[in-house]
């Protein structure tokens, strides 16, 4: 039953998906790891599982969305990057059914798993701590092209 | 076993101070009383809190000042080990046990309004 209810929720979700091309940027906290991600690729072996969505490669759609962020854990950044968002299939929490919000704010682990359920490569959300959009990746991350560390 | 445990990279523990976002939980189990979330920005990449009963005790960052990643992380990488996994396994070398990297809030009321940013005293793994 409970899972009747989840996979309904995604289908509203799912009319919402849509395939984007966009910039976005990654801000980084520490000297050497925009060049290690630039350098190797996107390693998901350094997500972190207790990230809002569980492990992932997170995003936002401008700089100051990223570094709005991390400012409310008290990180600065020390580098950004700069990429590409080609193609990701992604979940769109960003909809007129704000609704999605409650659920970005309150059950982002509920989300993350619904959108990996779905195969979605990831979800587009607001952010809490600007106006601006976060994205998280789950996989695809060939969908980041044109790498550049701006910052 | 043991004989991949020798192989292991060396480490030691050493005290780090950290301002971390604190979230308090109340927790309703029959344990009762309160405890602590910390949370790292959802971007952070090779960095992990790792709990032990439930309290954030011990601190791993991938890359040293020098902006490399250290042996620790190289190791793990090199062998294609899940690194969360690869931590929990490194501290129990030492025989510390209920080691989890992610804090469980089962039966627990998380307060967010009275989270703030808070220092707290961990044990950073690092090469040795």
């Amino acid at each position: 039953m409970a899972s009747f209810g989840l996979a309904s929720r995604f289908k509203v979700g799912a009319e919402l998906a849509e395939t984007t091309t966009n910039l976005v940027y990654h801000s980084t906290t520490r000297p050497g790891v925009a060049d290690d991600i630039l350098r190797n690729g996107i390693d998901p072996n350094f997500f972190n599982s207790a990230s809002r969505f569980g492990k992932g490669f997170y995003v936002g759609n401008s700089p100051s969305t990223t570094i709005a962020e991390l400012g409310y854990h008290g990180y600065s950044r020390v580098n950004t990057i700069r990429y590409t968002l080609e193609n990701a299939k992604l979940f769109n929490a960003t909809g007129r059914i704000r609704i999605w919000d409650i659920g970005v704010k309150y059950t982002p682990r509920l989300l993350g798993k619904g959108a990996r359920l779905f195969n979605y490569d990831g979800i587009i959300f607001n952010s809490l701590r600007s106006s601006g959009t976060n994205t998280v990746l789950f996989k695809n991350f060939g969908t980041l092209r044109n790498g550049t560390k701006i910052f | 076993m043991a004989q991949r445990f020798s192989n292991y990279p060396k480490f030691k523990l050493i005290k780090k101070s950290l301002n971390l976002k604190a979230i308090p939980y109340v927790s309703l189990n029959t344990n009762g009383g309160r405890k602590i979330k910390v949370e790292l920005p959802d971007s952070a990449y090779g960095e992990w809190i790792i709990y032990q009963k439930n309290e954030p005790k011990f601190y791993f960052c991938a890359f040293k000042e020098n902006g490399e990643v250290n042996r620790i992380a190289s190791y793990a990488r090199e062998k294609k080990m899940d690194m969360e996994c690869f931590l929990v396994e490194l501290l129990r070398t030492r025989e510390y046990t209920d080691l989890a990297t992610k804090f469980t809030g089962t039966l627990s009321i998380p307060l967010r309004q009275k989270s703030s940013m808070q220092e707290f005293e961990l044990m950073q793994i690092v090469d040795s």
